[in-house]
């Protein structure tokens, strides 16, 4: 059953600062992810790990190699797939029940059809009650479950997932973390998921690919066995996080 | 227990009076000005309040034989309307091209950066030039019957001045609008299915649009601003910057005190409605983020 859903072959990609010099941010990059995983990218702030996400999402084209989801080269946002960014980035003009499902509107669901599946996607991230809310009525926490909530309407195969929880307190957090898992071992989407947390990616990936700061490698590349739900007092958790945090802070001091 | 009552009562009625402080600055204003009006005693320089206030009290009294002052508001209105809404017209699609489109901006950012400084009232000599005392009806070619008695009233030239000023903080604010709309707005819509027309439509243009209203709303201050100019250019005949203009020349001074309060009201009134519309229809933009 397993079947490869997302492909970097040598990917890399170059910016030109402001002054014209160039930056590598990513740089050949070599990484398969099969269908139902859950990978989480993890690295220091400019490892280019949200460049890979972006690259993938089809927002901004790799500057050599090849990024391919499902056997196709991207070229552009592909309709198998959706992504939620940290600032949750919902249109502040449009209520919850819209915003959700502003993706469905985009493909010209009909009207009636797309705020059914709407609704029962803002029931299901538990926000039945503020289905006609406005955005800035909401928590954090609330607001980054509508933008899933949205990500989920199209029904899409992979979900791209650029450090969602990043602005949201510990608790609200953990709390996320869990709902998202919950969702996830429903129905097994293929999640890529960005963070700089190690914990988060411990208690959350089946998988984890650890990226360098500049220029953005993939230095580690191992699969997470532990049992859900994780504990963060499992012995096996711990050891995994400060493997981790040691993998890191070489990293740090090598540079 | 009877001092403890005692207190709320007593800043509740404390309360009641702060109600009355926007009152406070105009009428002081006006005490003043009754006070110095008396003293001057010279109605050229400076009429009594009353003296103005009979004429705003009767607006559809007929003033130098120019028409009513609701007459010349009316003509005035038309005007500004006419010049404003051609400039938001154009000045709006201009903007959300500009916005949107890194090459639209590059390509006519020189013309405008040039032209922008120029005030309104620098224009006036070579509008003459080129427009001199033609109206709308002459442009349309029509020499009589109804429409030429509202037509004739409204010359290119001032429809041009108006134009003028407006146009600018109309298209800046659109352009800003458009540029400033959230990077992570527009990626969402994209990975989500948005294709170009349906990201300009459904994310650019509503975001932008308290951006595109408080620049309609400069540009009517703008507009309704150089109105006395424009209303002051040769071959006007009513307006009340014309009204204004023309009662100093017959030394009535308090026709034209009563003529810039009714500027002053008119625009007040205008600005007022475009903030109401900011705070009903926008109230996401300052609560959200």
């Amino acid at each position: 059953m397993e079947q490869e859903i997302i492909r970097l072959d040598g990917v890399s990609k170059i910016f030109y600062s402001e002054n014209g010099h160039e930056v590598l941010a990513v740089d050949k990059v070599d990484l398969s992810i099969q269908e139902s995983e859950f990978v989480c990218l993890l690295g220091p702030s400019g490892s280019g790990k949200s460049t890979v996400l972006r690259m993938l999402a089809g927002l901004t084209p790799a500057s050599s190699g090849k990024v391919s989801v499902l056997g196709e080269e991207v070229v552009g946002p592909r309709p198998e797939a959706s992504m939620v960014l940290q600032d949750y980035s919902l249109l502040p003009w449009r209520s919850v029940l819209e915003n959700v499902a502003f993706g469905l509107e985009l493909r010209r669901v009909p009207k009636e059809e797309r705020i059914r599946i709407a609704t029962e996607m803002v029931e299901k991230v538990g926000l039945g009650d503020f289905l006609h809310a406005a955005p800035y009525e909401l928590s954090g926490g609330m607001q980054q479950r509508a933008a899933i909530a949205r990500a989920l309407a199209t029904d899409p195969r992979i979900l791209y997932m650029d450090e969602p929880f990043g602005a949201l307190d510990a608790f609200t957090r953990r709390q996320m973390q869990q709902e998202l898992l919950s969702l996830w071992l429903k129905d097994k989407k293929t999640v890529l998921f960005v963070t700089h947390s190690v914990e988060e990616a411990v208690y959350l990936a089946t998988r984890i690919v650890v990226m360098s700061a500049r220029p953005g490698r993939i230095i580690a590349d191992f699969p997470v066995d532990i049992p859900y739900p994780r504990r963060s007092s499992d012995s096996e958790f711990g050891r995994l996080v400060d493997e981790l945090m040691h993998l890191l802070m070489e990293l740090a001091y090598e540079r | 227990m009877s001092s403890v009552g005692k207190e709320p009562k007593k800043r509740f009625t404390l309360k009641r009076w702060l109600v009355l402080r926007p009152l406070v600055a105009p009428l002081m204003l006006f005490v003043v000005w009754q006070i110095v009006a008396l003293r001057l005693d010279n109605f050229l320089i400076l009429p009594t309040l009353n003296a103005v206030l009979k004429v705003l009290l009767n607006p559809f009294q007929d003033l130098l034989r120019l028409g009513s002052m609701v007459h010349n508001a009316q003509v005035s209105l038309v005007r500004v309307l006419l010049g404003y809404g051609l400039a938001a017209l154009i000045a709006i699609p201009v903007g959300i091209l500009m916005g949107y489109s890194v090459h639209v901006r590059v390509a006519l950012q020189g013309v405008l950066s040039m032209l922008r400084p120029i005030p309104p009232l620098a224009w006036v000599p070579l509008i003459l030039a080129w427009f001199g005392t033609a109206s709308l009806a002459t442009f349309f070619g029509i020499r009589g019957g109804a429409g030429w008695v509202y037509l004739s009233n409204i010359r290119v030239s001032m429809l041009f001045i108006i134009f003028i000023s407006s146009f600018f903080p109309i298209l800046i604010n659109t352009m800003f609008g458009v540029r400033n709309v959230r990077r992570t707005l527009l990626d969402s819509a994209l990975t989500l299915g948005a294709s170009q027309g349906d990201l300009v439509r459904k994310v650019m243009l509503p975001a932008a649009l308290p951006s595109i209203v408080t620049g309609l709303r400069g540009g009517m201050g703008a507009a309704w601003g150089s109105l006395v100019a424009a209303e002051m250019l040769p071959g006007s005949i009513a307006g009340l910057g014309y009204l204004i203009s023309h009662a100093q020349s017959y030394s009535r001074t308090d026709i034209v005190m009563a003529g810039m309060i009714a500027i002053s009201a008119i625009g007040a009134l205008l600005d007022f409605i475009f903030r109401w519309i900011e705070d009903k229809k926008f109230s996401w933009q300052s609560l959200g983020r």
